[in-house]
């Protein structure tokens, strides 16, 4: 939204980062919105798997994720509920304001 | 939600992380009181609070079981309750039309006080160097798989 930012000060990575090593980490992210704090963290990450119930957010995640992240994030419209999810794949579960 | 947490429990690798991100409206389920985002009025490199940002029963609600969820995987022994962090995170709005547009669209959850909303537009109005901070206290549980 034009004339709103949030956490422009970046509080949020910072005080997750302080508890959690996302380097070279493969993470889920459930509840990923438009994709603000993916973006953030996928430059760490080995690969993000991000995910939302609401498809527009989706699709406003993709198109602003940059092209060279885009190899290593892959978007899935889903539930935390309905998630079919490989065992044991991920070293990091995020719940972005989800639960 | 504990359902979600069970699934996610199997998606993680042993001794893997989940990071429990939102707001810190219950610390406790049984809390009688929820924490609310304040509003303030930035200028001059200060905020001045103009009041709180209420939110539905059906937000409260939510967010209680949430924190009820987290409770009970603990209890079952899924996770460890490795650490916790309060924070604050902090919108910027550039005026009182663009709050108030949040407000219409994705912020459905939240009610602006009319007593506030006044406050707001008369800081504005005597102000025009400043812009609108809600600031949402948001906790971090960092829950380890056993």
């Amino acid at each position: 939204m034009k004339g709103c930012r949030r956490d422009p000060e970046r509080t949020e990575v910072r005080v997750l980062r302080r508890h959690v090593s996302l380097k070279g980490a493969d993470i889920l992210e459930i509840g990923c919105g438009d994709g603000r704090l993916t973006r953030r963290i996928a430059h760490l990450a080995r690969s993000v798997v991000a995910t939302d119930p609401n498809e527009a957010y989706i699709v406003r995640a993709k198109a602003g994720t940059a092209a060279s992240l885009q190899a290593k994030v892959r978007y899935r419209v889903a539930a935390a509920e309905d998630l079919r999810l490989p065992p044991q794949r991920f070293d990091v579960a995020i719940l972005s304001w989800s639960l | 939600m504990v359902h979600a947490l069970r699934r996610i429990h199997g998606a993680i690798r042993p001794g893997g992380i989940v990071a429990d991100l939102r707001p810190d409206r219950f610390a406790r389920p049984r809390q009688s009181r929820p924490q609310l985002p304040k509003i303030y009025w930035a200028t001059d490199g200060r905020d001045r609070l103009q009041g709180v940002l209420d939110k539905v029963p059906e937000n409260l609600r939510k967010h209680r079981a949430a924190t009820r969820a987290v409770e009970r995987v603990l209890q079952r022994g899924l996770f460890l309750l490795e650490g916790t962090e309060t924070f604050p995170f902090r919108y910027h709005f550039r005026n009182v039309g663009v709050f108030e547009r949040r407000l219409g669209t994705v912020w459905k959850d939240s009610v602006l006080r009319r007593s506030v909303h006044r406050r707001l537009q008369m800081v504005q109005k005597h102000s025009q160097a400043g812009h609108i901070v809600v600031i949402e206290p948001l906790r971090l549980n960092i829950l380890r798989k056993r």
